[in-house]
């Protein structure tokens, strides 16, 4: 078990095995999800927030359908990442080598488009097998070889990025045909984006209000928040979707992800334990939970997520470039750590992190379309990050006890 | 200690002197442990050595440096009869401190340094002459005054070539909204050639005629990071914009993919510099206007040739001058730049292919209406 532990510093081991109940009494477990539906909430009303000042900042460019479409698109990649990093982060491990695999397979992919001139399909298997067999390796390493996680990723980071710059010999390959760019162009028609938004925010409704009759108890006023939140984002995403050109395929991918995935961490024994694992890694193997296959598991994913972002990116760029994203593992770190997740496992959701994700991405959006400088995107990134840990210090000391 | 003492005593320095303000140098930059052992080695090596000249490189990772610049500097230095000994540091600051350590250690008599970045140079330059090496800043500028001579693209000069081709686009006329796409943050190559863009524009802009949507620096001269600044761009303005001037190829791509998503490729002016294979085969798709390209070979054999001369103790003359930090400034041997574009492509892909650029990649799959003359016999070759 010295797998689990030794990715962490001993501060973090102690602080975690502190949160154990004896020392206080527990906090219920209704009460842990009521909090972090209201952090959720929390980060979309900032969200609102700021689309709201950018609108006015940018003279109204920020909420229009073709905006709003935009950093959709934007968001996708980091938002894929976050999800993979997520649950790692819950199982108390980590991923830093995303955006150099991501590197990786786009030059690879390039190559044997352009220079190779294979077919779309061959290309796609390739990847995925490369993608599946880099976590596959990440996974061994932690789980045979007990090396942390930190830094047999920090390694990959390394490796990886290195790779793609010899095979590219350090140049963009670009052109890798009408194909390939179909891949993340493509949108959902705007008629049927619409009416798949508008289904979705009836159901929501329809299966709250049914949900409350059953209830004996009195309506909880998180729920309906919740609810109503879920309802305003949908209606929102049918009028900006449905206005320009419908649903592009990166958000279809990476919405698709973030909402099974979310019904797999909620709704399934495999969801359960990944949260077992993080809450107390030794206590999880004690009752029969397989951590190690589990692990495999979720660095495969990680690495799989990011090779469906190197899809997409590469697709949108119709270039595999070796040196791009080369901070966008840090940025879905950042990401799920804005949306609630605990660097120190056991906590956080996907969805919290898809939304960390967009409100990152609103960030270098608002200010590129004010046309401010990057860099003071880093310093507001890193304020956030900041803040996001105040708030979570502050507010859910009960919960982190 | 008699060794060394007599190499810095003929490099015209008290050796004592010398030795105090090594040790303070270095023991400043990097500790005492690590620079004492290669400060001694030095004057070992150089003693017996005297025919060796040094080429410290920032990275690999661009492919001119291992195909051109590299090559080219040890072919010129050994027709001169010299050695070279070169090594390349991962564009990693602390890492070029060892590199350039063991160079000194190596014996070399002259260094030619492409820094990692122009300000950590200045360490490194200072620690070259304390052992008693002259130093060539090589592509990238290095604010030091003891730089005995700077070899590199006019960087300005590439962006008014550039801004000038986009107002010959407009028909002569700088008028609307421009797009600037600058390179890494704190890169003097970016730097310049931005500057070199508002040198043309800033007269346009004060008038009102041009306005600048969005100029960004880019990490790692990311395309992807392109893309989005002009996508967002494009955004703002409701399409409305007239050029997307890029400081490299890697980004005009990006500008170009966001300007397709638009149906505005080729309706854009977009420039970029290094004439790649995707630059080149942009420019015969008419996607982009052109690229700029500095003759490489040509920075290299001046570099070697000037190596060759201050290892030789021999004087440098040239008419330029370029200003370093407290109004001094330093010999300046600027490198030509050229545009390609359609007219030149042939030309061009006849000098540099194969090696930097490949013909076959460039030329394969375009149209044959889009195909300029004589494209068809390389193609073929």
């Amino acid at each position: 078990m010295s797998t689990i532990h030794s990715s962490l510093p001993d501060g973090h081991r102690t602080a975690a095995m502190q949160s154990a109940p004896p020392l206080k009494p527990p906090v219920s477990f209704s009460r842990i999800l009521e909090l972090q539906t209201w952090r959720m909430l929390g980060l979309v009303l900032a969200i609102g927030v700021m689309w709201a000042v950018f609108q006015v900042l940018t003279e109204g460019s920020f909420v229009s359908p073709r905006n709003l479409s935009n950093l959709a698109v934007q968001t996708s990649v980091t938002a894929l990442l976050a999800v993979g990093m997520t649950w790692l982060m819950v199982a108390r491990q980590i991923d830093f080598s995303g955006g150099a695999l991501i590197a990786l397979l786009g030059v690879i992919a390039a190559k044997t488009q352009v220079a190779l001139g294979w077919p779309f399909v061959g290309t796609l298997a390739v990847l995925i097998a490369l993608g599946a067999l880099v976590g596959l390796g990440q996974a061994m390493l932690v789980t045979r070889l007990a090396i942390p996680a930190f830094i047999t990723t920090l390694a990959a980071f390394s490796y990886l990025r290195g790779t793609a710059f010899i095979i590219s010999d350090g140049m963009t390959v670009a052109g890798l045909g009408d194909r390939f760019a179909l891949v993340a162009n493509a949108n959902i028609p705007p008629a049927v984006s619409v009416a798949l938004f508008l289904a979705m925010a009836v159901a929501v409704a329809v299966f709250r209000i049914q949900a409350w009759r059953r209830s004996p108890g009195p309506v909880r006023p998180v729920d309906v928040a919740a609810a109503l939140t879920l309802i305003a984002c949908l209606v929102v995403s049918a009028w900006a979707f449905g206005s320009y050109r419908g649903i592009p395929a990166p958000v279809v991918a990476a919405l698709l992800v973030v909402m099974i995935a979310t019904v797999v961490a909620d709704h399934t024994a495999f969801g359960r334990h990944i949260y077992a694992v993080g809450a107390n890694p030794e206590a999880a193997r004690r009752a029969g939970i397989k951590v190690k296959g589990m692990l495999v598991a979720l660095f495969v994913l990680s690495s799989l997520l990011a090779t469906l972002g190197s899809l997409i990116q590469t697709s949108r760029l119709d270039a595999g470039s070796p040196g791009t994203a080369e901070f966008l593992s840090l940025e879905a770190i950042s990401a799920a750590v804005i949306g609630g997740t605990s660097l120190f496992g056991g906590r956080g959701t996907v969805a919290g992190s898809a939304l960390g994700a967009l409100l990152m991405a609103t960030i270098a959006n608002g200010l590129s379309l004010m046309g401010v400088n990057t860099y003071w995107q880093l310093v507001t990134t890193g304020a956030l990050l900041i803040l996001a840990l105040t708030v979570d210090r502050v507010t859910g000391k009960e919960e982190a006890a | 200690m008699d060794k060394q003492a007599q190499v810095h005593a003929d490099d015209q320095q008290a050796p004592t002197t010398m030795k105090r303000r090594q040790f303070i140098s270095l023991a400043g930059t990097l500790g005492a442990t690590a620079a004492l052992p290669a400060a001694l080695g030095a004057g070992a090596a150089q003693a017996a050595d005297a025919k060796k000249v040094g080429f410290a490189l920032s990275t690999f990772t661009v492919p001119r440096y291992v195909k051109i610049d590299l090559p080219v500097f040890q072919k010129t230095a050994q027709a001169a009869g010299f050695t070279t000994a070169s090594l390349q540091a991962d564009s990693k600051v602390d890492r070029q401190i060892n590199d350039v350590q063991n160079l000194i250690g190596q014996g070399i008599s002259a260094l030619t340094l492409m820094a990692v970045t122009g300000e950590s140079g200045v360490g490194l330059v200072r620690m070259c002459k304390d052992a008693g090496v002259p130093v060539i800043a090589y592509n990238q500028m290095i604010p030091s005054p003891d730089v005995a001579a700077y070899v590199a693209r006019d960087n300005v000069d590439v962006g008014v070539k550039m801004a000038k081709g986009a107002e010959a686009f407009l028909g002569g006329k700088l008028k609307g909204n421009f797009v600037i796409c600058s390179g890494h943050p704190g890169d003097g190559v970016a730097m310049g050639i931005t500057q070199g863009y508002m040198q043309v524009l800033q007269p346009a802009i004060d008038a009102g005629d041009v306005k600048i949507i969005a100029q960004q620096y880019h990490q790692g001269w990311d395309p992807e990071l392109a893309r989005k600044t002009v996508e967002n761009a494009l955004s703002r303005t409701n399409n409305n914009v007239v050029a997307v001037l890029c400081n490299n190829d890697g980004m005009a791509g990006g500008a170009i993919a966001a300007l397709r998503a638009q149906g505005l490729a080729g309706k854009v002016f977009v420039c970029g510099l290094d004439a790649t294979n995707e630059a080149c085969r942009a420019i015969l798709m008419k996607e982009q206007d052109f690229s700029v390209f500095t003759k490489y070979d040509e920075m290299a054999k001046t570099a070697a040739d000037l190596s060759v001369k201050l290892a030789k103790k021999e004087a440098l003359s040239t008419a330029r001058t370029f200003p370093v930090a407290s109004g001094k400034s330093v010999p300046f041997f600027p490198i030509e730049s050229y545009l390609v574009n359609r007219d030149n492509m042939v030309e061009y892909l006849k000098r540099y292919s194969p090696g930097y650029v490949d013909a076959q990649i460039v030329l394969r799959g375009i149209p044959e209406n889009m195909l300029p003359p004589g494209a068809k016999e390389l193609l073929k070759a």
